[in-house]
């Protein structure tokens, strides 16, 4: 059984270069390495969805099976949420960042964004862990909203279920970034670390 | 990735994606002339090919259409060279008259084509199975069904294209094309191009009977290799109780199910990757020996219709045999192929219960968790939203129910809130210009509703100018409203002749659509959407006139305009003169202009900027009825 | 009745969307959900809210309930005086289409600081009359003469509100003094003390700019309105100049342009105004005036007695015609449909 690793927010919050990351850390551990897109019209507002599968013993399919997800990083509240349902298990460790992005019919009036406590309850519903981190605003106060996603990847170093530790993927990195930008990136993964523990 | 791409060695792994992939199996297959047309599941191919052509002696374009682009890629292959042209599977419709004329004619240099299919229609107007063009032009097909396959199976292309002389097509579908894996480079060859046509050849199509005997004949020869190929693999027992035929990412979502169902015992899964013509003794072999065939494809029944049809030739041979697919309807014949259907359908064909650990997920409904859609809008500062403001606030001063004729690009978004719910239909590319040509013949009629086309500037150039003409040959009453906004912005921002820059980066004279249609000697007027009343005010008169009539909104699109100059303005929302949702008011800028730089502050109950959002265009402020948004000028 | 919809849901249905629509104007300004653009108030999107001023000043809502009253017994109903006038000012009264009433007691008025601007309507000049705010004598006398096409005229009064103008003078058909009628009683404390004054003319019917314009066009009279003018009975003629000059229309030509909701008014004298204005049958150069209100009695006894405008008794015979008149528009407009 491959591990089974999700990657669900909305367009723009850098989801695809986090998949990218993962990828290449796996990669370089070893592993055979099937990412998953679903994006239709993310830059205009849509959902983007990443399906990692990660197995030592052969490719997998670019679809998670339903219910079959071992950890589910929600970089968006609602995002986690829509995927809840489809991919979850009572075993699935959620790694939420908490910084809602409305979509525009929330905006506008029309619907109502779910309140936190209740995306947080209905998570924890449907999982063994869910945990809740305001990467989006660590980012900001390390100087840019975007590096949220790398915080994000730091965090799950901090999870059981998740393969790889802050080194791995520092290592990578330093094959992906150029020197200029992996300072900053590294610090977000040591910030990430920090919130789960 | 540049340095991946043109990797001469080979030798190293990588993370590609699909259309990565097929971009390096054909530099490793040796191409020298790529051409295209954007279109998503399937830029990329072209992208990565053209920062390749940077180190690398190959000639890479965006054509003004998948009809020039195939036609342009094909010339090299008449001079000898190797050639690929990549387009989404509504590109290969509007090849076609070209594609099945050339099957006829035979080509030279290795020539492949590379549709990618969009199952589901993720980001198209339909879904539609290209394969399908591979029986209409009687030409070889191959379907990869992952990034190593789509590499290997682009290289092989060229080969197998120049043994039989005859084009290939060569399918992906979004699935495979933006999936990522681990594949290993080859070398890549070198590179000696010395085109020449030889004109003892005719490359044309007469006689037509005895030449589609002969495309045949290639066919055959075609199939002989396929009986052989690496790529048709089968998994599974050697007499299955079931035996499932696929194609695409559908194999590996079957043989993963049969390994959670716990079914290998029982079940077999034949991929087949040359999928026209079918290898008949391959698929023979293994439906002899089961009684029971399961067809897992995507989006028609492709495999199974031929698979069906040489069973039925075979009847004799092989007995009756049991068939579930999509004519059964255990598999869907819309929508996309995925593990939830498949699991899905062996269990009902097995008869076994869904795990108990699922049970209470489907339980838990949709609609109890209260997700709310994520409804798509343009960008803020995106001058497709004034556009669509004028356009409204003209047809609702008109008051006679007018409405838009719409085209493709990010302005098809005028069918939702975001552009006022103002487009009425979308089509193909041009369509909306073409329809305008009937809609504005109506008037003898009786009709008296005002039509107002709009097309973007790449669509314009795509085929938005043939029904500009005949609108002015036919006398047709035509208000066509040009976005300008100076890109190809959908699918990525690719070059187009309007933007005076190549796909290998080179500068070129732009083509002025302004006077491209003035030459025309029909009424051509220019605004800014960004002045929406005036525009509104242009477009209300506009409306009121007769004939051919082109109003071309000039503002470039945000994300370029925000990248290469910024924006001029800090905005803020005074919220002691906001009305809120007061009468007078009820909060119409969010509500009705809907731009995500402007949101609601549930606390104070007031309209606010959001500054990470914002981009700054100020666009807004004209919209406020109580004139509360404001706009200073930053230095 | 049982009445679901509120706001302007409920406009729409009941009038807008009935074709009942008047273009007075009542609704336009006030929110960016309604506007008028060349001679039409249209509904630009749907607003949603549950309340709705529109709904409550819309001078033709009340209409519905009409065949619930009983006939009323004076048919010009509150009436303190009726008298003939017209103006001393020759330059006022070469301008006028009849007596020059309107023009000289708004500028009189406005000498005298009672008022400091008056919401008249526009001459249009070859493009739809609309509503404007007359700050001067200048601009008074511009828009002096007769409109038969309605211009949605109170929108410039919403803007004089919005714009926190006091001592505004509201000159326009009965529908837009009911319509003003209803926004004072709505809004004590702003609108109804910063109305100086209001000065209704005489109705029948009202025409849609628009639609005419396009019948005009059809005639081939391409340039647009300056003047027009009905000639009394038994003339049966629709007069327009344009810049070309004075064409004559079958008046039978002109009726189908006719606004519906005409047909459902019962107003034909202005009966919420201070001071109602008409014209005097067989006597041209005269005006019929009505005094309602102390501030229309009062308006009209200084002027007089300043030598503004001259008065007269109303003939019997003329005094019996228009009350037959105005009884004729309530039956009318009694009976639906």
């Amino acid at each position: 059984m491959p591990l089974n690793i999700i990657i669900s927010g909305v367009g723009g919050q850098g989801n695809v270069l986090a998949s990218q990351v993962l990828g290449g850390v796996a990669s370089d551990n070893g592993f055979n390495v099937t990412i998953g897109e679903t994006f239709g019209l993310s830059q205009r507002g849509g959902p983007v969805m990443s399906h990692v599968r990660l197995s030592k013993k052969k490719h997998y399919g670019p679809l998670i099976p339903p219910n079959m997800g071992h950890v589910i990083i929600g970089l968006e509240p609602l995002e986690a949420l829509r995927i809840a349902d489809d991919f979850a298990n009572r075993e699935t460790t959620f790694i939420v960042n908490s910084r809602p992005i409305f979509p525009l019919n929330v905006i506008a009036g029309d619907v109502d964004y779910p309140p936190p406590e209740k995306i947080k309850l209905l998570l924890s519903e449907r999982a063994a862990a869910l945990h809740w981190i305001d990467a989006s605003d660590e980012a900001i106060k390390l100087g840019n909203p975007i590096l949220m996603n790398m915080i994000m990847l730091g965090a799950a170093c901090g999870l059981e279920a998740f393969p790889f530790s802050i080194d791995h993927i520092k290592n990578t990195l330093s094959s992906m970034f150029p020197p200029s930008k992996l300072e900053i990136n590294a610090k977000a993964l040591d910030i990430g670390l920090n919130l789960i523990s | 990735m540049t340095n991946l791409m043109t990797n001469k060695r080979g030798g190293i792994q990588a993370l590609l994606q699909g259309n990565q992939a097929i971009a390096r199996g054909a530099l490793e297959g040796g191409v020298s002339f790529c051409a295209a047309y954007p279109g998503n599941p399937s830029s990329e191919i072209l992208e990565t090919l053209a920062e390749a052509a940077t180190c690398l002696p190959i000639y890479v374009e965006w054509s003004i259409n998948e009809k020039v682009a195939l036609e342009a890629a094909t010339a090299a292959s008449f001079a000898g060279l190797r050639a690929i042209a990549s387009m989404k599977q509504n590109g290969v419709n509007v090849a076609s008259d070209f594609l099945t004329n050339l099957s006829l004619s035979g080509i030279k240099g290795g020539l492949v084509l590379v549709s990618c299919d969009d199952p589901g229609g993720i980001s198209s107007t339909n879904e539609e199975d290209a394969r399908l063009f591979a029986t209409l032009a009687d030409i070889p097909l191959l379907e990869p069904s992952t990034p190593v396959e789509a590499l290997e199976m682009t290289k092989w292309a060229f080969t197998l294209s120049e043994e039989i002389q005859n084009i290939v097509l060569l399918r992906s579908v979004s699935r495979l094309s933006h999936t990522r894996s681990n594949v290993t480079l080859g070398p890549l060859p070198e590179f000696s191009a010395s085109p020449r046509v030889d004109t003892s050849i005719q490359f044309h199509t007469f006689p037509v009977v005895p030449k589609h005997i002969t495309r045949h004949d290639k066919l055959d020869k075609a199939k002989v290799l396929f009986e052989a190929s690496p790529f048709n693999q089968y998994k599974g027992p050697p007499a299955p109780e079931l035996l499932i035929i696929s194609s695409g990412c559908a194999s590996a979502y079957a043989e993963e199910a049969v390994d959670i169902l716990h079914l290998s015992e029982n079940v077999g899964v034949l991929k087949l990757a040359t999928t026209w013509p079918i290898p008949d003794n391959l698929v023979k072999t293994h439906i002899q020996s089961c009684d029971k065939i399961l067809f897992l494809e995507d989006v028609d029944p492709f495999i199974e219709n031929q698979v069906k049809s040489l069973a039925a030739d075979m009847m004799t041979e092989l007995g009756i045999k049991q068939f579930f697919g999509k004519a059964s309807g255990h598999a869907p014949d819309s929508g996309e192929q995925s593990p939830e259907i498949i699991l899905r359908v062996l269990r009902d064909l097995f008869g076994i219960n869904p795990e108990p650990q699922n049970r209470g997920y489907g339980d838990k409904k949709r609609g109890d968790t209260l997700v709310p859609p994520r409804e798509f809008g343009f960008c803020p500062g995106c001058p497709h939203r004034s556009s669509y403001y004028a356009i409204k606030t003209a047809l609702a001063w008109d008051g006679r129910d007018g409405f838009v004729s719409g085209d493709i690009g990010c302005y098809t978004m005028g069918i939702w809130p975001t552009g006022f719910n103002q487009v009425k239909s979308v089509h193909a590319m041009g369509a909306g210009s073409g329809l305008a040509c009937g809609y504005g013949k109506l008037k003898r009629f009786g009709f008296d509703q005002p039509v107002v086309t709009v097309c973007g500037d790449s669509t314009f150039f795509h085929s938005g100018i043939p029904p500009l003409i005949n609108a002015k040959f036919n006398q047709a009453d035509m208000l066509l409203v040009i976005l300008d906004n100076s890109a190809t912005a959908m699918t990525g921002f690719q070059p187009h002749p309007g933007t005076g820059i190549t796909a290998m980066g080179e500068k070129t004279d732009p083509v002025d659509i302004e006077i491209f249609c003035r030459s025309l000697n029909i009424d051509v007027s220019v605004a800014d959407p960004y002045e929406m009343k005036q525009t509104a005010q242009a477009i209300y008169g506009l409306v009121q006139k007769k004939g051919p009539r082109v109003l071309i909104l000039k503002r470039t699109c945000a994300l370029v305009e925000g990248k290469e100059r910024g924006f001029p303005y800090e905005v803020k929302v005074n919220q002691d003169l906001c009305l809120g949702e007061d009468c007078g008011c009820n909060r119409y800028c969010t509500r009705i202009f809907r731009c995500p730089g402007l949101v609601w502050d549930e606390e104070n109950q007031k309209a606010k900027i959001d500054e990470v959002i914002c981009v700054g265009c100020g666009v807004c402020t004209e919209v406020c009825p109580r004139q509360a948004i404001v706009k200073k000028k930053i230095s | 009745m049982l009445q679901e919809e509120k706001g302007q849901e409920r406009l729409l249905k009941t009038i807008i969307d009935a074709g009942l629509c008047v273009q007075c104007g009542a609704c336009v300004g006030h929110c960016p959900y309604f506007d008028f653009f060349d001679g039409r108030v249209m509904v630009m999107d749907a607003c949603r809210s549950d309340t709705g001023r529109c709904a409550d000043v819309c001078p033709q809502l009340e209409n519905e309930d009409a065949f619930f009253e009983p006939p009323p017994k004076n048919p010009m109903e509150t009436v303190r005086q009726v008298f003939m006038a017209r103006a001393m000012e020759p330059a006022i009264r070469d301008r006028a289409q009849y007596g020059g009433i309107v023009s000289s007691i708004l500028v009189y008025a406005l000498k005298k600081g009672v008022i400091q601007s008056a919401v008249l309507t526009s001459k249009g000049e070859g493009s739809a009359p609309r509503g404007v705010i007359a700050e001067s004598e200048k601009d008074i006398l511009a828009c002096a003469g007769s409109r038969y096409s309605s211009s949605a005229s109170l929108s410039a009064f919403n803007q004089a509100v919005r714009e926190n103008r006091s001592k505004i003078a509201v000159a326009g058909l009965p529908c837009q003094m009911k319509a003003l009628a209803k926004m004072k009683s709505l809004d004590k404390d702003t609108i109804a003390k910063h109305v100086a004054l209001s000065i209704g003319l005489f109705c029948t019917w009202s025409l849609s700019h628009r639609e005419l314009n396009q019948y005009l066009m059809h005639e081939g009279i391409s340039s647009g309105v300056i003047k027009c003018d009905i000639p009394p009975p038994p003339s049966n003629v629709f007069k327009v100049q344009t810049r070309d000059g004075w064409f004559e229309l079958p008046l039978d030509k002109v009726r189908p342009y006719i606004h519906r909701g005409c047909s459902r008014c019962l107003d034909m004298t202005a009966e919420y105004a201070d001071i109602s204005v008409g014209t005097v049958e067989d006597k041209d150069g005269w005006n019929t005036v009505i005094t309602r209100s102390h501030v229309g009695e009062d308006m009209m006894r200084m002027a007089a007695k300043d030598n503004i405008i001259e008065t007269r008794e109303l003939p019997e015979t003329n005094l019996e015609h228009l009350k037959q008149a105005a009884l004729n528009k309530k039956k009318r407009g009694f009976l639906p449909g």
